[in-house]
């Protein structure tokens, strides 16, 4: 299960006149033409009082929402505001086969509670639902927020369906509103798939040494070999813990066989060079030149065709 | 013969009644129908679905910012269930 924090702001917007009638009637406030609420509990006790408590929760939210500020208007005609800004943790199914080549739809689920569809029904214009463009924002005509990591797609997607709970056997409207993400791979490229690559060219040098001199070959296939389990090691660690192989699984696997194969090559060519055969062996040693590097590019070709 | 004519004589008295039966019932019908659809009855119909009619709220959102993306989940986090925790001092 994956997750992402969100700060965003809540709007909503409904037409119920016995709200006004009910506030007016307490005789509490003295008769006005927008009943105002500015502090969150006063305006969590005005809903409770009026029969809207928790009128949506976000499905998909982990843990707390924090509501850093809310208010309530309450117009003469029935028009209701409530508006909140709120800052909670939503987790959302990814598919990170293409890893670190994928895109994401971080997926916010609103629904409610306590009303089944006889008594609300959501509406979500597409123009509703946005990224808040801050005053300050340098470039404003790009609408999407800019992340370190990511690239947000300004069009959010938005849907309003309803689904029957299997509990109860009601039906719910429900808002779902999809973002979608694509990653940024320059950190990737430049801070792992470069160099495995280079640990990888580095192994590839044994086929430009003689095949008599074993010992030094084999040291620096090992020596290649261990920098990339290490550097392995670490960039799993960094990594989440999913069950499935990604493309930058197949990348590092892929790494691991060839310079496998490299050791696998030493040992042959000097074998054969201890059996005489030191022609064949100068052989295998210089098509390996050629065959190691485009055998591993075919193989990246294949794995990307697989995940894409 | 005489029970034919009986029968006959009965028949033919009733046809004209029967007509007269089926106009009454037909004006009848069409009086139903046009009171069906009258304006009145049109309204007293809207006024009563209002009040099933549930209530339409409009959702808005305005996002401000996304501070994190990818974080793994797998492992316990102390921190966070205890952030939820109402009277716990992390909050």
């Amino acid at each position: 299960m994956e997750t992402f924090d969100i700060d965003s702001y809540l709007f909503l917007e409904w037409n119920d006149p016995a709200v006004y009638e009910y506030i007016a009637g307490r005789q509490m406030l003295p008769p006005e033409h927008t009943y105002k609420f500015y502090t969150t509990s006063e305006v969590q006790n005005i809903l409770k009082e009026v029969g809207w408590p928790e009128i949506v929760q976000f499905t998909n939210q982990v843990g707390r929402r924090e509501v850093l500020s809310s208010y309530l208007w309450v117009e003469s005609d029935g028009d209701i505001t409530y508006y909140e800004r709120f800052q909670g943790t939503f987790h959302s199914k990814y598919e990170l086969r293409k890893y670190p080549f994928d895109s994401q739809k971080l997926n916010i689920l609103i629904e409610t509670a306590y009303f089944d569809k006889t008594l609300i029904e959501f509406e979500a214009p597409r123009e509703n639902i946005v990224f808040y463009e801050k005053p300050t924002n340098p470039n404003p005509e790009n609408k999407a927020l800019e992340l370190e990591e990511w690239y947000l797609d300004p069009d959010i997607e938005c849907h309003v369906g309803e689904y029957v709970s299997k509990m109860t056997g009601r039906s719910f409207s429900y808002v779902s509103i999809d973002i979608s993400a694509q990653r940024k791979v320059g950190f990737h490229i430049w801070k792992i798939f470069l160099p495995l690559i280079l640990i990888i060219c580095i192994s590839w040098s044994v086929f430009w040494i003689w095949t008599e001199n074993v010992a030094n070959r084999l040291s620096i296939s090992m020596i290649a070999f261990l920098t990339a389990i290490s550097f392995g090691f670490f960039i799993s660690s960094s990594q989440t813990k999913i069950s499935y192989l990604t493309l930058m699984d197949l990348f590092i696997i892929g790494t691991y066989i060839f310079m496998t194969l490299t050791v696998v090559e030493v040992l042959t060519t000097h074998f054969l060079a201890r059996q005489g055969k030191e022609l064949i062996a100068a052989r295998v040693n210089f098509y390996s030149r050629w065959l190691f590097p485009a055998s591993f590019l075919v193989y990246l070709i294949v794995a990307a065709l697989i995940m894409f | 013969m005489k029970k034919f004519y009986a029968t006959f004589y009965c028949t033919q008295q009733h046809k004209t009644a029967r007509i007269w039966c089926l106009r009454l019932f037909l004006v009848i019908l069409l009086i139903t129908l046009c009171f069906s659809f009258s304006p009145y009855n049109a309204q007293a119909q809207e006024e009563n679905s209002k009040e099933h009619r549930p209530f339409t709220i409009t959702v808005s959102l305005g996002i401000i910012d996304i501070p994190k993306i990818d974080e793994p989940m797998e492992t316990f986090d102390r921190k966070r269930i205890l952030r939820n925790i109402d009277h716990s001092p992390l909050r």
